[in-house]
C-alpha cells in the first residue's frame, strides 16, 4: 500500500513539475499575449476624431523625426517640418521643409499646385473634391504623401476603429506644457502611440509610429502645434507661379 | 501488491512522455529566433547616382511611417513619406530612370518631372 501511494505521488509530482516548467519559461522566450483592446482607449480616438471634424479653419505645424534602415540594418535619422493652413472642406496650403528639400503644396478647391523653390519648378493638377479625397488621390495615384494626413481621416470611415489587436491607456504625459492622455495601439505591422490633450479640446499633440514590418523597427516621432484661431487670408490657398519658374508634369506612379 | 505496481509503472512512464510533449512548444519557440523580416522593399542601387548623393538614396531597405491610417495603395514599407525630401528608389517607379535634379547624365534625354512629389530628372 505504501509503495502504491509512493508511485502515485511520484506520478503526480512529475505532471505538476512539467506543467510548472511550461508555465515559467524565461521572459522573452515565449510570445506574450497581446494586450486587450481597451474600449475607453478606442472611445478616446472617437472623441478626438469627432472633435477634429468640428474644426473648419485652423493651422497646425509639425516637426517629424523619422528613420530609414539601410540594407545592412543600420538606421539613419532625419528631420523635417511642415506647416498647414486648412479650410475645410477643400482648401489647404502645406509648406514642407527639410535640409534636402523645400516644397509648397496648395489646393484651392479646383487646382492642386506643387512648387519647389530651389529648382523653381511647379506642377498642377485639376481636382474637385474634399481634402480627404485629395489625400487619397495624391497618395494612391501620385505616390505623394501630405503631412499629417491622419488628421483628415480620424473620425471618418478611413480610420477604422475595429481592427486593433491591442489598445491601451498608458497614463498621462506633458507635451510641452500641455497635459495629455497617452494611448498605445497595435494593428497589423504598425504600433503607434498618441498623446491627446486633456480637457475640452482633445487634440493630438504627439504621434509615434513604429514600423514592425522591418526587424529594425524604424520609428517616426511627430509633434503637433495647433492654432485654432488662425489669421491667414484665403489668398494663401491660391498659387501664382513665381516669375522665372517652369511648369513640369506631375507623373503618376506605377502601383506595385 | 506487486501486480498493482506493475500496472502503475507503465502509467507513470506514459505520464512522463505526455509531460515531455507539453514542453515541446516552449522548446520550439525558443529555437525560432527573432521574427523574420517582412517586406522591406527592393532598395536596389539603381537610381540616384553621382557625387554628392548620400547613401540613403540608394541603399535603403525600409523606413519609418508617418500615418497610422495608411492608404492601401501606398508602399508603406520603404518610402514615399513627405519627410524624406527625395525620391526613394524603393518606392513606386516612373517610366525611365529618375535621378535627382542636377545629377542626371548630360548625354541622355532628360525631363524634369514630379515623381512622388519630388522634382526629379526622368531620363530615357
Amino acid at each position: 500500500m505504501v509503495r502504491k501511494i509512493l508511485v502515485l505521488s511520484l506520478l503526480a509530482m512529475s505532471l505538476a513539475a512539467a506543467s510548472a516548467f511550461a508555465q515559467t519559461a524565461p521572459a522573452g522566450t515565449t510570445q506574450p499575449a497581446a494586450n486587450a483592446v481597451d474600449p475607453a482607449s478606442i472611445q478616446a480616438l472617437k472623441d478626438m476624431g469627432t472633435y477634429l471634424l468640428t474644426l473648419t479653419r485652423f493651422g497646425v505645424s509639425t516637426e517629424v523625426t523619422g528613420e530609414e534602415v539601410l540594407a545592412d540594418g543600420q538606421k539613419l535619422q532625419h528631420t523635417a517640418t511642415a506647416d498647414l493652413d486648412v479650410q475645410r472642406p477643400n482648401k489647404v496650403r502645406v509648406l514642407m521643409k527639410s535640409a534636402r528639400n523645400e516644397r509648397q503644396l496648395t489646393y484651392d478647391g479646383k487646382t492642386v499646385s506643387l512648387y519647389t523653390p530651389a529648382q523653381k519648378v511647379y506642377g498642377t493638377l485639376e481636382f474637385d473634391g474634399t481634402l480627404g479625397a485629395l489625400i487619397d488621390l495624391l497618395e494612391g495615384k501620385y505616390g505623394m504623401q501630405i503631412p499629417l494626413d491622419d488628421l483628415f481621416r480620424f473620425g471618418t470611415p478611413e480610420a477604422p476603429l475595429d481592427k486593433f489587436e491591442s489598445a491601451m491607456n498608458a497614463g498621462q504625459d506633458f507635451v510641452d506644457n500641455d497635459l495629455c492622455d497617452h494611448y498605445a495601439f497595435r494593428r497589423d505591422k504598425i504600433d503607434w502611440q498618441i498623446w491627446i490633450m486633456t480637457g475640452s479640446k482633445p487634440l493630438p499633440r504627439k504621434l509615434v509610429i513604429t514600423n514592425r514590418a522591418d526587424e529594425a523597427r524604424p520609428q517616426s516621432i511627430q509633434t503637433l502645434d495647433w492654432n485654432l484661431k488662425p489669421t491667414f487670408k484665403d489668398a494663401v490657398f491660391n498659387f501664382t507661379p513665381p516669375k522665372g519658374s517652369t511648369k513640369i508634369e506631375i507623373v503618376p506612379v506605377k502601383i506595385k | 501488491m506487486k501486480r498493482s505496481f506493475g500496472k502503475l509503472l507503465p502509467a507513470a512512464v506514459a505520464a512522463l512522455v505526455l509531460a515531455s510533449f507539453a514542453m515541446a512548444p516552449y522548446a520550439d519557440a525558443r529555437g525560432g529566433g527573432g521574427g523574420g523580416r517582412v517586406g522591406g522593399g527592393g532598395g536596389g542601387a539603381r537610381a540616384g547616382g553621382g557625387g554628392g548623393v548620400d547613401a540613403r538614396t540608394n541603399n535603403v531597405r525600409s523606413g519609418s511611417i508617418n500615418s497610422v491610417n495608411v492608404n492601401k495603395n501606398v508602399n508603406v514599407e520603404g518610402g514615399g513619406g513627405w519627410d524624406r525630401g527625395y525620391r526613394p528608389v524603393a518606392g513606386a517607379a516612373v517610366v525611365g530612370t529618375a535621378v535627382a535634379v542636377g545629377a542626371a547624365a548630360a548625354s541622355t534625354s532628360c525631363t524634369t518631372v514630379y515623381s512622388e512629389g519630388v522634382a526629379v530628372e526622368q531620363c530615357q
